[in-house]
């Protein structure tokens, strides 16, 4: 070789180029030529000065609608001759010209808003006519009592009616309908009868029994029986109504008509009548100035800002973006900042901006609870007694009362109510409250959970400060504020939340209102009423009685047999369970027999052929005798069900696909609460004849399957295996069939279902629905796999009960465990998993792991709680050491357990991270492992691997190692001397090397330990820039500090963590620089 | 092997003396040719030190950016305003809006803001944290660049702008680089940019004409990538043979012996280990088996190789070292100088021939003002924008007067609190960028007379070229080693 060879010669290169400063773009040049041709007309026109052309009639174009608030206008139209279309959105009870009407708001398809009375329905009920009641007793009962109740009686009026109670024969009885004059006197007519009062008597004929027949309100009871359900789709048809001339109109409606009852056309919620209206939905977010340390009070802290966001239904973006501000605010790009000088021309700006933008939807995150009881207590506060009028009804002023809701299903909530006559309120905190179960129901992480998205929070502590700082700082306040306004209207599409209500609605009956605001029973008790009306039956309006305790016997769990399976486990489930057994056994109110009857001579029924036994013991009779009530109401909804899902599988139409989905998932609740609704002792109808026989059937239904298949899938009947139940639950069985083949699992549980199916009659149906493979079996309830459906590949991971949402447990075991699922059901890997625990809990142990992992948090939510609590303890020594940024009522403290004495009580070792990440101290760790982490694993592993190997995992000699944190703070430490030790060997150093890094037997070794140092410079300097600067792009803004307090948000203790060990690793790494070489 | 080279040997009055006694480094200051002819510049050497004694990590990022805006801010403002005086649209004058947020719908103006590029793809350590454990985190993508998701804004401290149109859309920029566009805000409340400006090229101390007679080369090496490895050696020793002048006698080409300076601008050492790196960029809690500091997973090598090698070169040529993100230094800019402590034997001719410097690191020589950077900046920006023309990116950074403008986006940085080291006072007569794919240079002029010449530094370890710079035209040419021939 040469060296010569290995040397090329380069070229000097001189390609010189001409840069102006401009990076001239073409349109650059076309703009300097305009300016020196002089004049326009001279040049050509450039591409430039077209598409400013286009741009400006873009932005004169759209400006059109975008920021208007107003209604398009309304045309004149001739009552005559021109109908009225709309859809219904709320309706209320009121009068008019002194009778009652049901009183309608809706908006037409062109988007205008209409209120429409409905005239002449009165309220009635029904008493059995007493024997012997004639036609001519008709007026004396009348004048009776008309008497007793003052002008309260209408009519009277005998009909023929079956009570929906029993099975008693064909033949109808007599029963008397009472109309009333105005639905307010209907309770005290009906109690009347109820108690006895009602003693009118002609000869021998005379009231004994003491029942009333369908009791339901006035507003349900016109919609039933005008056939109108929540939101749905109204005719005015021409010449049939009439139009309120303006200055008589008592609503800001655009419109404002009566009709009487019967000419309304009421038309069913199918086919083009599932379209929507387009909607206006206001979401709004106010911001109020509270006092260091106490969360903002009505009656001192003013309100500084109100954004709004209005969006038309099935638009994709809102066309009006506001924020009215207290004071200045410089202005936001997209929105209007409307600035006001006093906050009483805010609220009245604010309220002259609803009444003009007139929505039809007021959604926002906790309005009902916060930001309208807070508008009204803040204007009642400063007496501006104009403001609490933004209903539609111009004269009618917004009052809250206090309401508590319970449910079984939705447990005990204290809210407000607040009328605002015309507009649907829907709160998406409730709605994500009722329909969600989240580890934190926050704005933020709630939309981090749902839009993926993080918010930036900003505690109310500081908003003060920005309020009183300049325009800007109120501009950036006012930004969030917006957001958090945008955000719940974003939410509300992602989770289709008024596209799924307003299909409930439309499928039970009931206005959309009803939906937030009451039960589950409300919406049973429509569909029955609806029914009962088409076959003349009556509802006894039973006296609430018994107490809720009253128990029967509920759904069978089939014994657990705990493990891990290594084998595909076939899943059947019945579909549908309880509502295909009540149409099976044709259960209703209407085919109960009742033991007398029975026993009655001449009842010529006959026992298996024309009513059979539950298993339960009661009896009713076979749908041919008589067809339940239950059993037609539950058939269509499930037949709904079916055309809503096959017409789901062929639109293609994504606004009109969402729409039947909502359609769908309503009819199958509703058809699943009816089977709740016999069974809720304190409802409106309870019949536990008919919900524990459901019950009885489905527990028999589940041991005739399990003895089914083992009986027929064992090597007896030549299969390879012998198949066995390992688990059983409500409506589902799960089956080892042995063969470690996923597909043949499959076609086993496939021929087993049908063959069970054939079992039962119809419609009950036994479904193979999927395979998991592996299963992880830990107890009733509580059970994990991955899920089959395709033998290719696995849908998913399903866990059952393996709940790592509760709150009270640390992000650690929720990490932990789903990793450790992951790794043992995906993965297949038992030991990894092992390892992988082993190297957390070291980690733990050593204090290696992320304190935001291990951060509890819990909501402040009473001052006094009986027993001590960490939180509550926490706030109270928080609010020692700083009254202003110690938690309020209504914040989530968040803390951490620290090592405490030996003796101290949890509670008492409660501590705020941002006071533990300052001062070094050191964490409980043990705690962590022991309180948080021992079960949930114990739990997993046990059926692996065995309670010995198990306990080895959690105290193997991986947990020996341990390392403490120095404290910072506190008793002895004031006292301590720092001496600095070698980084080599941990020698004090003392000395001309007494500031450096190492002592004189180390320098040797520098360059390997001063690495060591530099790379946790470098890892600590990238996590610090890393975060924060993914903290200034959450924020949207490089130019102001990050002022977020988002605890939820998985990276601010972090960030602060970083602050410190970065300062800290680079003041270490500076003792080489004073290191005597 | 070649005879020593004619001057080196020339000119050593008393080698027995430099081989016995390193401690007598004074006799280097007299050696000729090693005469440090580099000086590094002061003024910018203080801007980009940092006392690691005193740094506060305390404070945020806004400071930087709020200083970096309201520099430049007057800077792009001069320029535009001469550019755009008079221009109107339908007698529409173009006004200038004094804050992003004063902009009106409709109304033909300008204004001048920081750039930032919303980049679904940027890596987000939000997502790496919250999602499960068990995903791997992401290897670091090539690119950001997404442009059916990318959206460009411009901000200062009163808010943010989206800009749209096809002006901006098609020009090379990246977060940071501080703007003025011309337009009008339409009706979805975004810029529509019809022209845009930069600061241009800062003003230029003008270089006296150098007398030199004979030729002279300053010899910029990046990337050598030392990982101690055997079969790395070959190339390299024949590179450390001609920086020593010990190679070659052809007269065809730029002797070894006529290099007076060398800079190493960058990733001397090789990336660390696997598992190390592992571990150093992972958040999630470190996944060894052993606890603690593992003394056994340091590996002396290639830090040994590098100080033989720099000691060996120091001993005949003046050398600065610059670090790179490989380097044994901070990560994050500026990069400090590589500490002497890792490197015994060339620590004797600190103060001498040997200077660790910073990252970036201005120095001047013979009146010609050079800027060199590791390269980090210009890679980082490589991921922000469709093509891969270096050339194009480094002056478009010397456009933005800014060297480092996506720091500290996506390149870290320490959060300086009253100024922006990065912002360029001045034009450089040269300018290069360490560790880029390949070489490539150009000549950059001025409307004011400015003459840069840049350079894009191949690395060493996949190119195995080196660049000399003649000193006195500023005219380089690329030197390849490559072995087996």
């Amino acid at each position: 070789m040469t060296a010569a060879s290995a040397v090329k010669r380069g070229t000097p290169l001189t390609d010189f180029t001409n840069i102006p400063h401009s990076a001239a773009s073409q349109s650059a040049g076309d703009i300097k030529r305009v300016k020196y041709a002089g004049a326009l007309k001279q040049v050509k026109p450039s591409s430039f000065e077209e598409d400013l052309t286009k741009f400006e009639e873009d932005i004169s174009g759209s400006a059109e609608s975008d920021q208007k608030w107003a209604r398009p206008s309304l045309k004149n139209f001739d009552p005559k001759t021109t109908p009225i279309v709309f859809q219904q959105i709320d309706a209320e009870e009121s009068m008019y010209d002194g009778h009652p009407v049901v009183r309608l708001f809706g908006v037409t398809e062109e988007g205008h808003s209409i209120m429409c009375n409905m005239t002449g329905f009165y309220h009635y009920f029904y008493v059995q006519a007493p024997y012997g009641f004639e036609q001519y007793h008709v007026n004396s009962l009348d004048d009776y009592l008309n008497n007793l109740f003052p002008g309260a009686i209408y009519s009277i009026e005998i009909v023929s009616r079956w009570s929906i109670m029993y099975y008693l024969g064909e033949s109808a009885s007599a029963f008397l309908k009472i109309t009333v004059n105005d639905p307010r006197l209907i309770n005290r007519v009906r109690s009347g009868f109820e108690r006895g009062q009602v003693e009118w008597r002609d000869g021998s004929v005379g009231f004994a029994l003491e029942t009333t027949y369908d009791n339901i309100q006035y507003v349900l009871r016109a919609m039933i029986d005008t056939k109108l359900s929540g939101m749905s789709w109204v005719t005015l048809p021409e010449g049939k109504y009439s139009v309120t001339p303006d200055i008589q109109k008592i609503s800001s409606c655009q419109l404002e008509v009566q009709i009487p009852f019967d000419k309304i056309v009421a038309h069913p919620s199918e086919g083009e009548w599932l379209k929507m209206a387009p909607l206006r939905i206001l979401s709004f977010d106010i911001e109020c100035a509270g006092r260091k340390g106490i969360f903002p009070e009505p009656d001192v802290d003013p309100v500084i800002q109100i954004a709004n966001v209005i969006s038309r239904h099935g638009d994709s973006k809102p066309f009006v973006r506001n924020v009215f501000t207290l004071n200045t605010c410089s202005p936001i790009v997209g929105s209007q900042v409307i600035e006001n000088r006093t906050e009483q021309e805010m609220l009245l700006g604010w309220r002259d901006f609803v009444r003009e933008a007139d929505p039809d939807v007021i959604i926002g995150y906790n309005i009902v609870n916060f930001d309208l009881p807070y508008l009204l207590d803040r204007a009642a506060a400063l007496k501006v007694s104009d403001f609490p009028f933004f209903g539609r009804l111009s004269n009618v002023r917004q009052d809250m009362k206090d309401s508590t809701f319970s449910s079984k299903a939705y447990g005990t909530r204290e809210s407000k109510v607040i009328n605002i006559d015309g507009r649907l309120q829907f709160d998406m905190l409730q709605l994500v409250q009722r329909d969600y179960k989240l580890r934190s129901y926050t704005l933020n992480a709630v939309s981090a959970h749902f839009l993926n998205e993080q918010k930036e929070d900003v505690h109310h502590s500081i908003i003060t400060d920005l309020q009183n700082g300049g325009a800007e700082s109120r501009r950036r306040l006012a930004v969030y504020c917006l957001k958090d306004a945008y955000l719940p209207i974003r939410l509300m599409e992602k989770l289709m939340a008024l596209i799924n209500y307003t299909e409930m609605a439309r499928v039970t009956g009931v206005p959309f209102s009803f939906l937030l605001t009451r039960g589950q029973q409300i919406k049973v008790v429509s569909q029955l009423f609806r029914k009962a009306l088409q076959l003349s039956l009556v509802v006894p309006n039973m006296h609430q009685e018994g107490s809720s305790d009253e128990q029967y016997e509920g759904a069978t769990v089939i014994e657990p047999v705990r493990g891990y399976y290594d084998v595909p486990i076939a899943t059947l489930d019945f579909s549908s369970l309880y509502p295909s057994i009540m149409m099976a056994h044709n259960l209703c109110y209407t085919t109960l027999l009742t033991p007398e009857y029975l026993k009655r001579a001449g009842s010529g029924l006959e026992l298996d052929r024309d009513y059979e036994r539950t298993p339960n013991g009661d009896y009713f009779v076979k749908s041919s005798v008589r067809k339940g009530v239950l059993p037609v109401i539950l058939e269509e909804l499930l037949g709904a069900r079916k055309r809503a899902k096959a017409d789901l599988k062929k639109e293609a139409d994504p606004f009109k696909k969402a729409v039947l989905d909502g359609r769908q998932l309503a009819l199958k609740i509703s058809a699943n609460s009816v089977y709740g609704f016999t069974g809720a002792t304190i409802g409106k109808l309870p019949c536990l004849a008919i919900s524990s026989s459901v019950t009885a059937y489905g527990r028999e239904m589940i041991e005739q399957t399990k003895s089914f298949v083992e009986n027929n899938y064992n090597i007896e009947h030549g299969n390879s295996h012998n198949a066995q139940v390992i688990y059983g639950d409500t409506d589902s069985v799960m089956i080892k069939f042995g063969p470690d083949d996923l597909k043949e699992c499959m076609r086993l549980g496939q021929i087993a279902a049908d063959r069970v199916s054939q079992e039962f009659p119809n419609p009950i149906k036994l479904e193979f629905e999927k395979v998991y493979y592996p299963y992880l079996l830990i107890n009733k309830k509580r059970y994990a796999g991955m899920y089959w459906t395709k033998p290719d590949k696995p849908d998913k991971m399903d866990t059952k009960g393996i709940e790592t949402v509760r709150r009270d447990n640390c992000r650690l075991v929720q990490t932990v465990i789903e990793t450790v699922l992951q790794k043992i059901l995906h993965d297949r890997d038992v030991s990894g998993a092992q390892e992988f625990v082993k190297r957390m809990i070291s980690d733990l142990l050593l204090n290696k792991i992320d304190l935001s992992l291990l951060v509890i948090t819990k909501a402040l939510a009473k001052a006094d709680y009986a027993a001590k609590q960490a939180h509550v303890e926490l706030a109270e020594r928080m609010r020692k050491r700083d009254a202003g940024s110690a938690p309020t009522l209504g914040d989530r403290v968040a803390y951490v357990i620290i090592k405490g004495a030996k003796n101290d009580k949890n509670y008492e070792r409660s501590e705020d991270p941002l006071y533990v990440l300052e001062n070094n101290i050191p964490l409980d760790t043990k705690y962590y492992l022991e309180n948080q982490l021992a079960n949930p694993l114990k739990r997993i592993f046990e059926p692996i691997l065995g309670t010995r190997q198990t306990n080895s995992l959690l105290n193997g000699s991986h947990t020996r190692t341990i390392s403490v944190a120095a404290p910072t703070v506190g008793g002895l430490m004031k006292f301590a001397v720092k001496t600095e030790v070698c980084m080599g060997c941990r020698t004090p150093l003392s000395g001309v090397y007494a500031k450096g890094a190492l002592c004189k037997n180390c320098l040797s070794r520098a360059p390997e330990l001063y690495r060591k140092q530099i790379d946790n410079v470098n890892v600590l300097e990238t996590k610090f820039a890393r975060l924060w600067t993914q903290c200034q792009r959450c924020q949207g803004g490089l130019h102001q500090d990050v002022i977020c307090s988002s605890k939820d948000c998985a990276i601010f203790y972090m960030r602060k963590k970083s602050q410190k060990d970065v300062q800290d690793a680079t003041t270490q790494l500076a003792r080489f620089d004073n290191t005597e070489w | 092997m070649s005879l020593m080279a004619p001057v080196a040997s020339s000119s050593i009055s008393d080698s027995a003396s430099l081989l016995s006694d390193p401690k007598k480094e004074d006799s280097y200051s007299e050696y000729q040719r090693c005469a440090n002819p580099c000086l590094p510049i002061e003024k910018y050497d203080k801007e980009f030190k940092i006392d690691r004694k005193t740094v506060r990590y305390e404070q945020q990022y806004a400071n930087l950016y709020f200083v970096r805006l309201s520099i430049l801010k007057r800077r792009v403002e001069k320029v535009a305003a001469e550019a755009w005086d008079g221009i109107e649209f339908w007698s529409q004058p173009a006004k200038q809006v004094d804050r992003v947020l004063d902009v009106k719908q409709g109304e033909l103006s300008w204004v001048v803001g920081t750039v930032y590029m919303e980049m679904p793809q940027k890596p987000n350590i939000l997502d790496e944290i919250t999602k499960e454990f068990w995903t791997v985190v992401p290897i670091s993508k090539d690119k950001f660049a997404d442009p059916e998701h990318d959206e460009i804004t411009l901000e200062d401290d009163s808010g943010r702008l989206v800009l749209a149109g096809s002006v901006i859309k098609n020009q090379l920029i990246v977060t940071g680089c501080v703007i003025a566009v011309l337009g009008a805000e339409t009706a979805s409340g975004e810029f529509e940019v019809r022209d845009i400006i930069f600061p241009g090229l800062a003003p230029q101390i003008p270089r006296s004409i150098s007398t030199s007679t004979s030729k002279r080369y300053i010899a910029l090496i990046s990337g050598l990538d030392i990982s101690g490895s055997i079969h790395q050696g070959y190339e390299t020793s024949l590179l450390i043979e001609y920086l020593m002048g010990e190679l070659g006698s052809d007269p065809s080409f730029a002797h070894g012996s006529d290099i007076v300076h060398a800079i190493f601008a960058g990733n001397s050492l090789a990336e660390a280990s696997e598992s190390d790196s592992d571990s150093a960029n992972s958040l999630l809690p470190s996944k060894d088996k052993k606890y603690g500091y593992d003394k056994a997973s340091y590996d002396s090598k290639p830090t040994e190789t590098l100080d033989s090698i720099l000691a060996e070169l120091s001993m005949s040529l003046s050398i600065d070292l610059m670090p790179g993100d490989q380097d044994l230094t901070n990560s994050s800019m500026p990069q400090q100088p590589i500490h002497p402590a890792l490197l015994p034997k060339t620590r004797r001719f600190v103060k001498s021939t040997f200077t660790t410097v910073t990252n970036p690191y201005w120095c001047e020589v013979d009146g010609a003002r050079i800027l060199g950077t590791g390269g980090q900046a210009i890679s980082d920006i490589y991921k922000y924008v469709k093509g891969d023309d270096r050339i194009e990116m480094m002056k478009s950074t010397l456009l933005w007067q800014h060297c480092a403008p996506t720091a500290p986006d996506t390149l870290w940085s320490y959060p300086f609190q009253d100024k922006d080291p990065f912002i360029l006072d001045e034009c450089p007569h040269v300018y290069f960028a360490g560790n880029q794919p390949e070489f490539a240079t150009t000549v950059m002029q001025g409307d004011d007379g400015q003459r840069v010449r840049i350079i894009a530094l191949p690395k060493f370890s996949v190119t195995k070229e080196i660049v000399l710079l003649d000193i006195d035209t500023l005219e380089c040419e690329v030197v390849s080693f490559k072995a087996g021939v």
